[in-house]
């Protein structure tokens, strides 16, 4: 039976099979359903593909010739004379930019914290001594 | 448009699905296709029919996607589109998925290869470097796999009818 299968598997994928063997396998019930079935699968694998195509967007195609130098050059051209254009009108010459002091200022201790005023005054004197030490 | 160019549009889908199915993410898959066709135009398309070039690409791309999933040593993760709670319309994409990742590596890529690209058996064989005889018997054990594991949902989908398709194409495409 299996080679008569195969028969009809040729029939359904466009061989050419001998027409006397294709009558002989779709003879019998096994063929019939097997011809059923794989046009089903078939048909289910198909199905599935469109599915799938819905699914998965395709990549947008490019355009197969780049856009001319030309126009590229205009583009960046045109890009430029309108923004200088715009800062023309509608700017003010940019205050030059002043760097920050390098140094910072730090309080002076006396500042920071007043002396209080003294309350006794200490003189030291000095004496030059005359005694020697021994007899 | 060059003869490349012209190439890489007619085949960009048919490796996109099919590297989607081999490798899970969709994602993975763009990029794997991008650098298909990278080296596609690198290469140039060899001089030869349409069977020996188709045969030429995929064996490209089944190349790429092996060493995508042997390098990463992914398992193809399950393509399911719900969680818990999945419509009935999409029980079977997510049965199929499900099947199609349990089946054996060989016969899940000759099936993939004649399901998601069209190739024909001629194609396949030379893409994926089997004999003839190979790929009849691998493409019918993978349908056989499939028809057994997927039995209940393929006879609740026949109530809705069933029509002839060719292979390789999507719902709705115009061939």
């Amino acid at each position: 039976m299996s080679s008569e299968l195969e028969i009809i598997d040729a029939f359904i994928d466009g061989q050419r099979v001998d027409g006397g063997a294709i009558k002989r396998a779709l003879a019998d019930p096994e063929g019939r359903a097997y011809l059923v079935d794989a046009w089903l699968l078939r048909e289910a694998i198909q199905e599935d593909e469109t599915r799938a195509s819905y699914a998965v967007s395709r990549p947008i195609a490019r355009s197969a010739k780049p856009a001319p130098r030309w126009l590229v050059a205009a583009a960046i051209t045109g890009s430029l004379l309108g923004g200088y254009a715009t800062g023309r009108i509608t700017g003010r010459p940019a205050p030059l930019a002043v760097a920050p002091p390098a140094t910072t200022v730090v309080a002076q201790p006396s500042q920071a914290f007043p002396v209080p005023a003294a309350t006794r005054v200490i003189q030291l004197e000095f004496h030059a001594s005359t005694t020697t030490g021994g007899d | 448009m060059t003869d490349v160019e012209r190439f890489c549009a007619e085949h960009h889908d048919g490796v996109f699905r099919y590297l989607r199915r081999v490798v899970g993410a969709a994602e993975s898959a763009r990029d794997l296709t991008q650098e298909v066709f990278l080296r596609v135009s690198r290469a140039g398309v060899p001089e030869a029919n349409d069977i020996g070039q188709r045969a030429w690409l995929f064996r490209i791309a089944r190349n790429l996607a092996l060493n995508h999933l042997r390098d990463g040593r992914r398992r193809p993760p399950t393509v399911t589109f719900g969680s818990a709670a999945v419509p009935a319309t999409q029980e079977l994409a997510v049965a199929l998925s499900h099947a199609i990742d349990a089946l054996p590596d060989l016969d899940r890529d000759v099936f993939l290869l004649r399901e998601t690209a069209g190739l024909s058996y001629e194609e396949i064989a030379a893409a994926s470097e089997l004999p003839l005889e190979s790929v009849r018997s691998r493409l019918h054990r993978a349908r056989q796999a499939l028809r057994a594991t997927l039995g209940h949902s393929l006879a609740l989908r026949e109530q809705r009818g069933v029509r002839c398709l060719p292979a390789g194409t999507r719902d709705g495409d115009d061939r």
